[in-house]
């Protein structure tokens, strides 16, 4: 992201439109109708939440894809770095992105919807923590993709974090889905996630039932993840996708 | 220091590489030339690890690529005319990761006197990449090549966007610092530099060796072109 007007877009512009647009929407509706409150503020929260995944697996792929597209790739994959060395690297530098993303997106929100951050306890931070993961795993999907591919399928981050957002229930209930999406919803991870922010209530343990899904299911999707990451750059190898790029 | 043992390699449904084997010892420049689709920089690719060989075996500093790369990689390095490092960072900044990633201790020192060898002016260092011209890009290119002061240097066309006099200069230093316990392969289109540069001139046609020996004058070069 450093100094690419892009980047920078991507990661602070669009998601502070969002945030000023919804939360403006939600102040607006809690307004006129004071029973709406419930279905704005679950729309807000949705929408907060879901840029912790799906930031997370469009910047992790664009700076890959970057690196791709530029060649750099190639320098450093002739280092003697190892893999796990360079996926920690591309991941930290994702990470941190995105919490400067969250923090600017957090002071939005506060200003204009101020009662937002009341209404949830410490869960946020647990919530935010696993909701990363689920990102950092499939993230690893789509670097697996451009490895083999190449910078072509730079949008698999996209498509990744939109499809997902399908099954994750960002904005609706697990019944909501037709039967077969719903069947699939249960090894998303970030589904669980989202059905405990709706359905939170104060004094809710902190770490309950669906947390230990969400982290027993993304810490599964993160060693798949890698394992894919292992092999596509092995098939790259043999393809010579890294040198002919 | 290389060795090539039946080397085959297929991209795609091109036989890129069929049955190459070759070996470069210590203090040799070698340089390779060969058409367009010859397989040259494919067989750098080869000895860097970023294409893996159908069949054949690979060992640099005598180890075994397949089981040691790692370690391979601590004493190669490889720059390319084409390559781009991370270009909204300055040169210094790629560098200095660079260095990090090798581990070199003085990298500062290294690459001041090193620009400084160029007549590079300190304000490239703070340029940042996509903003370098070709030949600056090159030499750039060179400098984080240079930086683990590897054994073997692989470079591919690295002096096709420079200017004559800046191509002598890179020769100059790449000469001088190709003592006994290092390699350079070079890949090129330049004849003339083939000739002048390299202690040895491999040629490549259509993935096979033609000619293995002394340097010879670019007419002859492209009589094995065909």
């Amino acid at each position: 992201m450093r100094r690419n007007p892009a980047r920078i877009i991507e990661i602070l512009v669009w998601p502070g439109i969002e945030v000023v647009l919804f939360a403006v929407l939600a102040s607006s509706q809690h307004g006129k109708a004071p029973d709406s409150a419930s279905i704005t503020l679950s729309i807000l929260t949705g929408i907060v939440f879901w840029n912790c995944t799906a930031r997370v697996i469009q910047e992790t792929t664009a700076q890959f894809t970057d690196d791709f597209t530029s060649k750099n790739i190639q320098s450093l994959l002739i280092t003697p770095i190892r893999l796990s060395e360079l996926l920690i690297g591309i991941t930290a530098a994702s990470i941190s992105k995105i919490i400067l993303s969250l923090s600017a997106l957090s002071v939005l929100l506060s200003l204009i919807y101020p009662s937002f951050f009341d209404t949830f306890g410490p869960h946020v931070f647990l919530w935010v923590l696993q909701l990363e993961l689920v990102g950092v795993a499939l993230s690893y999907v789509s670097i697996a993709a451009v490895s083999i591919f190449g910078e072509r399928v730079g949008f698999m981050g996209w498509m990744i974090s939109t499809v997902l957002q399908i099954f994750s229930l960002v904005f609706y209930e697990r019944a909501a889905l037709p039967p077969a999406l719903r069947a699939i919803s249960y090894a998303v991870p970030s589904s669980y996630i989202f059905e405990a922010i709706r359905s939170y209530a104060p004094g809710t343990p902190v770490f309950s039932q669906p947390q230990a899904v969400t982290l027993f299911l993304s810490i599964g999707y993160a060693a798949a993840g890698i394992f894919f990451v292992a092999m596509a750059f092995r098939l790259a190898k043999h393809l010579g996708t890294f040198a002919k790029i | 220091m290389i060795d090539l043992k039946a080397i085959n390699k297929t991209l795609g449904r091109k036989l890129i590489l069929s049955n190459v084997s070759l070996s470069v010892r210590p203090g040799e420049i070698v340089g390779i030339a060969g058409p367009v689709g010859a397989g040259k920089s494919t067989l750098l690719n080869i000895c860097n690890g970023l294409i893996s060989p159908d069949s054949g075996f690979v060992t640099i500093i005598n180890l075994p690529m397949q089981t040691n790369q790692q370690q391979i990689l601590q004493h190669i390095n490889y720059a390319s005319s084409s390559q781009r490092l991370s270009g909204y960072a300055t040169v210094m900044e790629n560098l200095a990761t660079y260095a990090l990633l090798y581990e070199v201790p003085d990298a500062k020192i290294r690459l001041a006197s090193f620009f400084e060898h160029f007549g590079v002016p300190a304000g490239l260092l703070h340029k940042k990449i996509y903003r370098l011209s070709s030949g600056e890009n090159s030499l750039v290119n060179l400098a984080k090549a240079l930086l683990n002061n590897p054994n073997v240097l692989l470079l591919d066309e690295i002096t096709a966007h420079m200017d004559p006099i800046l191509t002598a200069r890179v020769h100059k230093f790449l000469k001088k610092r190709n003592t006994a316990e290092f390699v350079t392969m070079l890949v090129s289109q330049n004849t003339k530099e083939l000739q002048s540069f390299c202690s040895r001139l491999i040629v490549l046609s259509h993935g096979r060796i033609v000619y293995n020996g002394k340097p010879l004058s670019p007419a002859r070069i492209k009589t094995y072109y065909a």
